[in-house]
């Protein structure tokens, strides 16, 4: 107890120190239903001390009382740090006169010689409920320990009943009240099913506000808001709510001489339950190819790290949807990139808020891909379809294009060594090319092929002419030869005969070796003479066999062979009569003659 | 046989003449001179360098290409390493050295592209063909045919019949022979002419199915590939790869060899 006196006392000293509170708000609060010939309060609130306040025109209400005033004050140590808080209270009641919706301009207020406005505040006045004026609570229940339904009752309500897949719906869960509710006990949500579902925040104390409803005023609670996001297609039923609810009711006593001053209450526990609410979700018209499932209206925006790399420089594409709608759900657009680039799985991160009209923020969605090889490439605009529920048709928005060129690299890190290494012609490493060709070469010019040129084809044709001539100059030889064979054929026969008589004059003359060589030379001078055999070529084998061929009788040839054998024998043993020489020589004479006679 | 030998102091003196028609400058056999020192002592930029200028000049050899080759391996530039060396072996189909760099450099390209496999006969007879130069069979097909002239004039000038029947027939082979040696000397010029080869030298491309950029895109490739033109329909040529496939490419993507 002291403790909290000696805190009150240090309270009331600091509350002495002016401009503790930093930040001056001054604020009107006023229902924003009331019924016509109802009582209800405008208070202003202010963290400071103010002077000078000027009220809006309240001409359209009565003002029953005020202002009256009241102050509060509080001050607060967290781990050391002190803070103090003051507030100043105004309070009027008001008489609303007629119906309408009136709109109550800012209150202005002085503090410390600056001057702060309030906010402006609208009441509507409806014409109340044919019960006299004085508040439902108070209303003494007709029946005891029940409720009636009419009085409490929870509603689920959609923004819509009917929606595209994808899009979204508002779903609230408001319990309107005509009793003194005191509290919840049970409360049970649908599932939902069918949809994927994102709570709004609320604030955590249920905060009654008066609003009509058929006619007539209610004290309603928002217990809970919902964005539903239907994920199939046809009618969905979103399934009850139910509330146990604790209602203080006056309990009528017999009346007794207390009656006026004292009331009993008594806790009754009220289940109210809503209606399912049926939703008809429409399927998206046919969808182009890249749709990436997004509802709603959305921005894009393209961005890239870097378009002038090295091979293998990782390079990252950022695009950015920002908007309203299924942002978590939207699927990652396609990129067309050249073929040969090095591609990762595109990161995503999204950032939203969930409010009244839908999902608001933005997804990211980042690209990183590695260029292989150097060249310049062109990156294509990334198409990013999506469906704009409001206007109920596809659109497309599409990011900018790049290009991006790719140099070289150093050759550290090459693709090309990779991929040499990958196939399996290890054995190679460590082998190098042989080495060049040394000296100095011939050279030719560029394209010169000497098959097919001219010199090529000269070669030939002199070889043809070459023939031709070589020919044609037998031939001519050939005539000449013919000739003098002919010649030395007729002149044959004398020659021997000059022989033969040469041999004679030795045989006359004793010489026996020279007659025989004689003889001998006259017959093989004939027959080359006559055969056309030259005179080293002849023997007696081949002679014989020429004079058979030219058709001598075979009698000729062998006294021919028989004329040489005796005149070789006579010349290696030369003691022969002279009788034998002439024998001799009269046999040679006659072969002489009959060669002449057969041969021709 | 004195003609033939006529024949065969003929051919040679054309042949020499045409040499000494062409004959490389003393500023050409310098640079290469220089340029072969320079590859030895690992400088390649300026080894590449001497090599163009030779080139550049408006002459060619295989060693000239293979060394070329060479300094395009050793700075690293697998591409062009493979396009000299193609342009060697289509010089000296033969050469063991620009074979086996080839296959080496081939070793260094991106794509790993197997051949079609071939009927055995026809890729023995491929390789039959190509193992030797042209001038190989041209020669082959000249000799032959100077067999032939000799064993016709034989066969025209020789008095007994079983040399000359002997020497119609032979003359008969030999003629057959220079014919299918010329035949293909000249398929092998044509190819070495005509220049329906290529190597793909964009470090990745995109091979089309019609000659637009509007084209499906079929299949990618890299540099060093080795193409065959059948094609060309204004700045794109329909291109063959070694595995069978087939696309329409842009010229500039590619170097013919």
């Amino acid at each position: 107890m002291r403790i909290k006196q000696f805190y009150l006392l240090v309270c009331v000293l600091l509350l002495s120190l002016p401009g503790f509170a930093d930040q001056v708000s001054f604020t009107m609060e006023a229902p924003k239903i009331v019924e016509l010939g109802e009582q209800f309060r405008l208070a202003f609130t202010l963290n400071a001390k103010g002077q000078n306040l000027k009220l809006p025109e309240l001409s359209d209400f009565e003002v029953l009382m005020g202002p009256s005033t009241s102050q509060s004050s509080s001050f607060q140590i967290i781990n050391g740090v002190s803070s103090q808080s003051v507030s100043f209270s105004y309070l009027f009641v008001l008489l609303a006169k007629k119906e309408g919706k009136f709109t109550l301009n800012p209150a202005t207020v002085t503090v410390n010689g600056t001057t702060y406005t309030s906010n402006g505040v609208t009441i509507e006045v409806v014409k109340g409920s044919a019960k006299p004026s004085g508040g439902g609570t108070d209303k003494p229940t007709a029946t005891p320990g029940s409720v009636p339904s009419s009085d409490l009752f929870v509603k689920l309500i959609t923004d819509r009943k009917s929606v595209y897949k994808g899009d979204h719906v508002m779903a609230t869960i408001k319990i309107y009240s005509k009793v003194n509710l005191n509290g919840f006990e049970d409360i049970t949500l649908p599932s939902f099913e069918g949809f994927w579902s994102q709570d709004l925040e609320l604030p955590q104390q249920i905060s009654l506000q008066r609003e009509t409803y058929n006619g007539e005023i209610y004290n309603v609670g928002t217990l809970k808001k919902t964005l539903l996001f239907p994920q199939q297609t046809g009618n969905i039923t979103i399934g009850k709510v139910k509330i146990d609810c604790i209602v203080q009711q006056r309990v009528r006593q017999p009346k007794s001489f207390f009656d006026d001053f004292f009331d009993n209450f008594a806790n009754v526990k009220a289940t109210v339950t809503s209606d399912p609410v049926l939703i008809t979700v429409n399927p998206l018209p046919s969808s182009p190819a890249d749709f990436s499932g997004a509802v709603g209206r959305f921005e894009l925006r393209s961005s890239i790290t870097s378009t002038n790399v090295k091979e293998n420089d990782a390079i990252t594409l950022r695009i950015d949807v920002t908007g309203n709608g299924n942002i978590k759900l939207i699927n990652a657009p396609k990129l067309k990139l050249p073929a040969d680039f090095e591609v990762y799985d595109p990161k995503t991160t999204s950032n939203y808020t969930v409010a009244a009209d839908g999902l608001n923020g933005n997804i990211s969605f980042e690209y990183l891909f590695l260029p292989r090889f150097a060249g310049d490439y062109t990156i294509p605009p990334v198409n990013f379809v999506y469906f704009d529920a409001g206007q109920g048709k596809y659109a497309t928005k599409s990011s900018q294009e790049f290009k991006i060129h790719v140099a070289k690299g150093d050759g550290t890190q090459s693709a090309n060594v990779r991929s040499a290494v990958s196939k399996e012609d290890v054995k190679y490493l460590g082998k190098d090319i042989r080495f060049i060709k040394q000296g100095v070469t011939e050279l030719q010019p560029k394209g010169y092929v000497f098959f097919g040129s001219l010199g090529f084809y000269m070669i030939y044709l002199i070889g043809i002419l070459g023939l031709l001539a070589l020919y044609f100059f037998y031939q001519q030889r050939i005539r000449e030869y013919a000739n003098v064979a002919r010649m030395r054929n007729k002149k044959a026969s004398k020659v021997a005969l000059k022989r033969l008589k040469e041999a004679n004059g030795h045989m006359t003359a004793g010489s026996t070796e020279k007659f025989y060589e004689s003889v001998t030379r006259a017959f093989w001078g004939y027959l080359s003479d006559k055969l056309t055999i030259p005179v080293a070529e002849l023997n007696k084998d081949r002679a014989s066999a020429a004079l058979s061929d030219h058709k001598a009788s075979e009698n000729l040839v062998a006294r021919f062979i028989q004329i040489l054998d005796t005149c070789d024998f006579a010349r290696f043993a030369p003691a022969e009569s002279n009788a034998k020489m002439h024998e001799l020589y009269d046999e040679a004479c006659d072969v002489m003659s009959q060669m002449e006679k057969e041969i021709h | 046989m004195r003609n033939l030998t006529i024949k065969y102091c003929l051919l040679t003196a054309l042949l020499t003449a045409a040499q000494f028609s062409f004959g490389q400058p003393a500023a050409v056999n310098d640079s290469l001179t220089a340029a072969n020192q320079l590859y030895t002592t690992s400088k390649y930029k300026d080894c590449i360098r001497k090599y163009q200028y030779v080139l550049g000049q408006g002459f060619e050899s295989a060693e000239v290409y293979y060394n070329l080759g060479n300094a395009f391996y050793k700075s690293g530039n697998a591409t062009y390493a493979i396009l000299n060396y193609e342009r060697a072996k289509k010089l000296a189909p033969n050469d063991d050295d620009i074979l086996y760099n080839l296959e080496l450099a081939q070793t260094q390209i991106v794509d790993n592209i197997v051949p079609l496999p071939e009927p055995g006969f026809l890729r023995w007879w491929k390789e039959f063909i190509s193992d030797r130069s042209i001038n190989y069979w041209g020669t082959f097909s000249m000799v032959t045919f100077f067999m032939f002239l000799s064993l016709f004039g034989l066969f025209l000038l020789s008095g007994t019949f079983r040399i000359k029947r002997l020497a119609f027939w032979v003359a008969i082979a030999a003629v057959s022979v220079s014919a299918i040696t010329f035949t293909i000397g000249a398929s092998l010029q044509s190819k070495l002419v005509n220049h329906n080869t290529a190597v793909i030298t964009d470090r990745s491309v995109r091979i089309k199915a019609s000659p637009s950029e509007t084209g499906t895109e079929l299949f990618i490739v890299h540099e060093g590939i080795t193409v065959r033109i059948t094609d060309k329909l204004s700045d794109w040529v329909n291109v063959s790869l070694p595995d069978g496939n087939k696309g329409w490419v842009k010229e500039a993507s590619l170097i013919r060899i």
